[in-house]
């Protein structure tokens, strides 16, 4: 059941008028009514996931069960104790997803380097949203440990935190200290919420199901047999790529936040306009949010960060950018796409701080002036650094979509190699390339205005296009958007491309 | 608060009629296939309806308009009436490659016949009655009827996507009891529907996610249990076509549009083997058929230009139907079967 599909908007509906019979028709006291609300959130967020595989229903409660029972902030006195339920809070759902994402692939790898007869693996069916989940309940551990979030009473709240549905699969990863406290709160379906939340989930679907999967057409193709294509058409394949999981990817965290939204909840939101990134720290900022805050608070930070001197913070961008792009998937691809966003990271930060030198050994006595000049990049050196970055980036891209090294092997020696083939110009990515770059237009100009003094902002940001649905025109551009959608759509059946994560 | 509600509700409904004439406008040039019709004259199982404006988005882009036949044909011949039944000089049967409404009216290959025979000084006047869902057998039912409605004076070129026949299909053509494609029959309220391009638009991608498993990779005809007599059965098949256009003075030029797919090494394929192609075109030769063999000329254009001769800019490579470089390569080929076969002595 995923969220492009009509199992799932019946599903939806249906939790949208229990909530509603909860909250107006039932006779409940608040408190009751927010109780029962909860328990059934964390039933309907098991169905949704047993739709998939009951089975892997055990290993979900087996994970909520073990953070939650193990959660305890840190004791000074009985440090050893406290040390030992960490351990377990961390190693359990660590070991869960290490056996069922990793096994397989380290033997292999071992065996391989070692040049030793590989031993028949597990083979077991990566279950969806695990490294999602895990990364929660993780969250979720440590901040309770680190005194940053008391400990959780109620089982409910937190099962519901772990399994809530709209993310529970493809994320956002979300904090239990931005999430548990909304379950404290009087969340309920309104009038006001439905109409932004549904925009927001529409808008979502129009992303995936119509930009995402129909240029999933022309990129798998290309990746499939690079050697068949001209240079020309294998870099447009490359571009479409980073469009169609860009597509893909923040369309579903938008249809999630949406879902929260109708139910009375909030998301962050995981993305904010990528690919207008100056450089590759600002990158990493406004991709996958959720999963760069989370390595960055439980993973940088905790192995010193930039706190240790400047060889150590290479060492701790590089570990924490490896295994990001390990999170990603168990192969080799996986973890270059990590290590060469982390050498990026680090030649950023060497760039960064030479360039700070040099501005102070100029201008000593300037002060907070040097700081202001160091932002203020002339217009056309900022679109350089975003061409740049966005090249670099899609450049990374080829590891990612790849399936193999063999394959982005390939397809690198096809795009290089300035080698004749097959032109094909696919239609769906001029249309994506122009939507995108009228979007960024958009963003740009709302900036620009919000800015109000005659310049763009050096930030600028995304926005959800949400209409007031008391208008006329709004109906009708909402009702068209929906056509689109339904017309447009590709039928062929893509799956979310995070899900495999 | 009644009163709120009844104005929204109102609003939601005026926005959602308005909603919808914006698609069904957008639609008319983006997905507008002209709809079937009844053939009176047997001709072609079905016909399109005449003088409708067509459109085609989904598979490539084209816009065209159907003849007052119910045809693709939008060539205009020199003289008022020249290409009316009667003055047809090669008539073309096939299914939905032959149709040509993927690509332009004015790019489709019977349309560049015109023009090649215009600029040769021959004038052979080309009629296309290609229609979706007419395989070989179908078009081999219909022939005589075609030929007595169309009177072609020279040729009629016939397409094959198969190479084998079997044998019920051959008895039932001889026989005349072949069962007809018929138009499916809908209530008065659908018929009105598929009349509006945006509905039209829903029922084809319901239909695809309803055959969304069909479009695997090619198989190959060996794997048809028909295959090891369906060659013998498809000689007698098109012994009783050549019967038939004999009997009006005409030749037969039997045309293969292979479906094209590609291997993980880039290698074009087609799902006909070679073999099975040359045991044809041996057919095809003892029987003084022309055949031409569109699966050199794609595998010809892929090798030497990697030009691909099927699927469009918004398919993958080699999906479907003929392209336009797919209907020039068609065109040039029957074009130079009819040439070669007048230069004879």
């Amino acid at each position: 059941m995923t969220f492009a599909s009509v199992s799932f908007l019946i599903f939806f509906a249906l939790v949208i008028f229990a909530q509603w019979l909860i909250y107006y028709v039932l006779p409940l006291s608040r408190k009751n009514r927010r109780n029962v609300s909860h328990v059934f959130l964390w039933i309907a967020s098991y169905v949704f996931y047993g739709w998939w595989d009951a089975h892997f229903l055990t290993l979900l409660l087996g994970v909520t069960l073990v953070a939650f029972f193990s959660a305890a902030p840190k004791d000074e006195k009985r440090l050893a104790q406290s040390r030992v339920r960490l351990g377990i809070g961390v190693g359990v759902p660590l070991l869960v997803l290490g056996v069922f994402k990793y096994f397989d692939f380290f033997v292999e790898s071992f065996c391989q380097a070692f040049g030793i007869t590989q031993p028949a693996g597990l083979s077991l069916i990566l279950p969806v949203g695990i490294s999602f989940y895990t990364f929660q309940a993780l969250s979720y551990t440590i901040d309770v440990y680190q005194g940053r979030l008391p400990r959780e009473k109620s089982f409910v709240h937190f099962a519901l935190y772990i399994s809530f549905f709209p993310q529970l699969v493809a994320g956002p990863i979300v904090k239990a200290a931005d999430f548990l406290p909304q379950l404290n709160e009087e969340r309920r379906v309104t009038m006001k919420r439905l109409e932004k939340g549904m925009q927001i989930f529409v808008f979502g679907m129009l992303k995936k199901v119509v930009l995402a999967d129909n240029l999933s057409i022309f990129v798998d193709e290309v990746f499939e047999t690079p050697g068949m294509f001209s240079s020309g058409t294998v870099a447009l394949a490359v571009i479409s790529y980073g469009i169609q999981i860009y597509m893909d990817f923040s369309g579903y965290s938008d249809m999630a936040i949406g879902c929260a939204h109708c139910l009375g909840y909030d998301l962050n939101r995981n993305f904010n306009l990528p690919y207008l990134s100056q450089n590759v720290s600002e990158f990493w900022k406004r991709w996958h949010i959720s999963l760069s805050t989370w390595l960055q608070q439980y993973l940088y930070i905790p192995l010193g960060g930039n706190r240790r001197g400047r060889v150590r913070m290479y060492c701790n961008l590089m570990i924490t950018m490896l295994l990001g792009g390990l999170w990603h998937g168990a192969g080799w691809n996986f973890v270059i796409w990590g290590g060469l966003h982390g050498a990026a990271l680090c030649v950023h930060k060497m760039f960064r701080s030479s360039r700070k030198k040099a501005q102070h050994d100029r201008a000593p006595a300037a002060g907070e002036n040097v700081k202001v000049a160091a932002k203020e990049t002339p217009c056309p050196g900022r679109i350089l650094c975003i061409l740049l970055t966005d090249m670099f980036v899609l450049f990374c891209w080829i590891f990612f979509r790849a399936e193999s090294l063999g394959q982005a092997v390939a397809v690198l020696a096809q795009l290089f190699g300035m080698r004749a083939g097959v032109r094909h110009i696919y239609s769906w990515s001029i249309v994506a390339l122009v939507l995108v770059a009228v979007s960024t237009l958009v963003a740009v100009i709302a900036s620009y205005r919000e800015n109000g003094q005659g310049r763009v902002s050096g930030t600028v940001d995304g926005f959800y296009p949400v209409l007031d649905l008391s208008r006329y025109w709004s109906l009708v551009i909402f009702f068209v958007e929906i056509g689109l959608i339904l017309g447009l759509a590709y039928v062929g059946g893509s799956p979310f491309i995070y899900f495999q994560f | 608060m009644a009163k709120r509600v009844l104005i929204w509700c109102t609003k939601v409904v005026a926005a959602g009629i308005t909603a919808f004439g914006i698609l069904a406008l957008f639609c008319v040039f983006y997905y507008n296939p002209p709809v079937h019709v009844a053939c009176e004259d047997g001709a072609t199982c079905y016909k399109r309806e005449p003088g409708s404006f067509w459109a085609r988005g989904t598979e490539g882009f084209a816009l065209g308009r159907i003849d007052e036949n119910g045809y693709n044909n939008s060539y205009e011949a020199g003289t008022a009436g020249e290409d009316k039944p009667g003055n047809i000089d090669i008539l073309m049967m096939g299914s939905s490659q032959t149709e040509g409404l993927y690509v332009d009216d004015d790019r489709c290959a019977s349309f560049l016949l015109n023009e090649k025979f215009e600029e040769d000084g021959s004038n052979y006047r080309v009629y296309n009655i290609g229609m979706s869902a007419h395989n070989v057998c179908q078009n081999a039912d219909n022939l005589k009827t075609a030929m007595s409605v169309y009177g072609p004076k020279r040729y009629v070129a016939m397409e094959i996507s198969q190479m084998y026949c079997e044998e019920w299909q051959y008895r039932a053509i001889v026989d005349g009891t072949y069962e007809e494609v018929v138009l499916q029959e809908y209530p008065e309220i659908l018929e009105f529907a598929q009349r509006i391009p945006y509905v039209k638009l829903l029922y084809q991608q319901y239909k695809n996610y309803q055959n969304q498993d069909l479009m695997g990779p090619l198989g190959t005809e060996s794997e048809n249990p028909a295959t090891a007599d369906g060659q013998q059965w498809m000689g007698a098949l098109l012994d009783y076509m050549n019967e038939q256009v004999r009997a009006q003075d005409c030749a037969l030029i039997m045309y293969y549009i292979p479906q094209v797919d590609f291997d993980g090494d880039g290698n074009i394929y087609f799902a006909a083997e070679d073999s099975s192609r040359e045991n044809f075109a041996a057919m095809c030769q003892e029987r003084g058929i022309l055949f031409v063999d569109m699966a050199d000329r794609l595998q010809q254009a892929y090798e030497e230009e990697y030009v691909v001769g099927a699927g469009f800019s918004n398919t993958t490579v080699g999906y479907g139907h003929l392209n336009e470089q797919g209907h020039d390569m068609l065109a040039e080929g029957i074009y130079e079967a009819i040439t070669g076969e007048e230069a004879k002595p």
